[in-house]
């Protein structure tokens, strides 16, 4: 088909197919009756949701994207950290490695209570709590990073005069980078989920509240709103990550897609 | 007039009795502005002995002296070129050049004056701000010459630099480093297994036998540079270290994976 010639066309083309048939859908079970249509909206029902909801929009949206961001932030700065720490020198791995990776397999939400008893459920917890979910995907990711830089590098960059410190900062965490970035990106999405789980739970704002206030309305509309600004934050979040990965990776090659 | 002196060097892989001898005590001066080869089959010790004249692998007895100094560990008075290349992926061409000089604080006009010369001195005009992905596999190496020349090391030390290339970038890659090697007089140690290129490149090949590694005998080139490949004096010199290796190649094929997976 000649419209699916460009690839940006071929994107909004999946897009428009999957509202479309979702519309038509709902618009069958609205005369058919099928099932309940409060229980499945159209989506212009969405649009006017949103639109009802709209002195909420910002305070919900910079509410919880401050809870996010925040949480990432924390876990950025400790997981680069401990993760070049125990990758790279063997004492920190002794003391370190074991502990975080008793913690690991424990899902961070089986701790969203136990944060809330500890720090009660204001925003201290729920940033706490984030920032403790997306710690151990930085941590383990730059942790590989370094295990894996090419030993080659570290010899050329010694025998051009390079001190062991100039090794870690030119070779170690340049070397890492990519999979320090694999690691914030995990750690990003993971960021929203812990976000929303907090907020179901307790809050008095933010994206995952609104859905949570409208399920007691009976509010399917407005709680398929709530998911899709969701949805939207994750993807702006994606979409920077990717940006700020294209331009830091620049000297990586990439592996020739096909065509068809 | 120190050079490059190796006293007595052993190297044992593993346990100090049952371990693999890689080397037994080899001895050997390179002379300062000379160029030599160490020619061998694989397995034979010559890249761990390149190794331990970089100061990667500690010998297991007998030392190296640089200029009298000894040799205690990898440094910038030792500019290794890789047979893998081995540039940092992540910097331009001219941010390879120009590492060992930001490592020791050199100021960013001095480094611009180097890296243009090297730059020029290596063909690389224009890719000056160009990745290592975008080159080829000659390309490549020049930048690791560059990179290592521009250091000013007191000895170029280079394993199996155009190892990996085809047959026609090697040709020319052999007659580029003698094209330098002409206007810079660099001391040189170059580990090889083509004859050819030894006898191309070197002013003495030192031949190396096999289990364990020794030096078995060194040939003095004596033919002006740049050198004609089909000339009578380099085939009788080349069925000369051909006899003197075969033995050698075929001791070696037995033990092969031994040495050199460990090195």
């Amino acid at each position: 088909m000649r419209l699916l010639r460009s690839r940006r066309s071929r994107k909004i083309f999946s897009v428009v197919v999957f509202l479309a048939s979702w519309a038509a859908i709902a618009e069958v079970n609205l005369r058919v009756q099928f099932i309940n249509p409060l229980l499945l909206p159209t989506p212009w029902e969405i649009v006017i949701a949103a639109w009802e909801l709209r002195q909420f929009t910002w305070l919900d949206v910079s509410t919880s994207l401050s809870r996010a961001l925040a949480g990432f932030a924390i876990a950025s700065a400790l997981g680069i950290l401990f993760g070049l720490l125990v990758g790279y020198i063997r004492l920190a791995e002794d003391m370190f490695e074991t502990l975080i990776e008793l913690f690991r397999p424990i899902p961070a939400l089986a701790f969203l209570p136990i944060f809330i008893m500890w720090f009660g459920i204001g925003e201290v917890s729920k940033v706490l709590l984030i920032a403790y979910a997306c710690f151990f995907p930085v941590f383990l990711n730059t942790q590989q990073g370094v295990r894996y830089v090419d030993p080659v590098l570290v010899r050329a960059a010694y025998s051009l005069g390079a001190k062991p410190l100039q090794i870690f900062t030119n070779v170690i965490i340049r070397g890492a980078l990519p999979e320090i970035m694999t690691g914030l990106r995990a750690a990003i999405a993971l960021s929203l989920i812990v976000l929303t789980a907090a907020e179901l739970v307790a809050a008095d704002a933010g994206m995952g509240y609104r859905i949570q206030e409208s399920r007691l309305q009976f509010r399917v509309d407005r709680m398929l709103y709530g998911a899709a600004m969701l949805g939207i934050a994750g993807y702006s979040f994606n979409l920077i990550m990717r940006a700020i990965e294209g331009y830091l990776l620049r000297w990586k090659s990439r592996v020739e897609q096909s065509k068809a | 007039m120190a050079g490059l002196e190796v006293v007595g060097v052993t190297k044992v892989f593993g346990a100090e009795r049952s371990g693999v001898t890689a080397l037994a005590p080899i001895d050997l001066k390179v002379k300062q502005n000379e160029f030599v080869c160490i020619l061998g089959p694989s397995g034979c010790g010559k890249s761990t002995l390149l190794n331990i004249v970089a100061g990667f692998v500690t010998p297991s007895a007998g030392h190296v002296l640089l200029e009298g100094e000894p040799v205690l560990g990898p440094g910038a008075d030792r500019g290794v070129v890789f047979q893998e290349h081995a540039l940092f992926p992540w910097l331009t061409v001219a941010a390879n050049i120009e590492f060992g000089l930001r490592m020791r604080g050199v100021d960013h006009r001095e480094r611009a004056s180097v890296v243009e010369r090297y730059v020029k001195l290596m063909g690389l005009a224009g890719f000056e701000s160009r990745y290592p992905k975008d080159l080829s596999g000659g390309m490549k190496q020049r930048v690791a010459i560059a990179r290592a020349m521009a250091n000013e090391p007191q000895i170029l030390l280079m394993d199996e630099p155009f190892g990996a290339l085809d047959a026609q970038t090697r040709a020319l890659m052999q007659a580029e480093l003698t094209r330098v090697w002409l206007e810079t007089r660099k001391t040189v140690l170059f580990v090889t297994h083509s004859i050819e290129e030894s006898i191309l490149l070197a002013d003495r090949v030192v031949a190396m036998s096999a289990r364990p590694g020794t030096i078995k005998e060194i040939v003095s080139v004596p033919m002006p540079r740049p050198r004609d490949d089909t000339s009578p004096e380099f085939n009788s010199l080349k069925r000369a270290l051909t006899d003197l290796l075969r033995t050698e190649i075929k001791k070696a094929t037995e033990m092969f994976a031994v040495v050199e997976g460990v090195a």
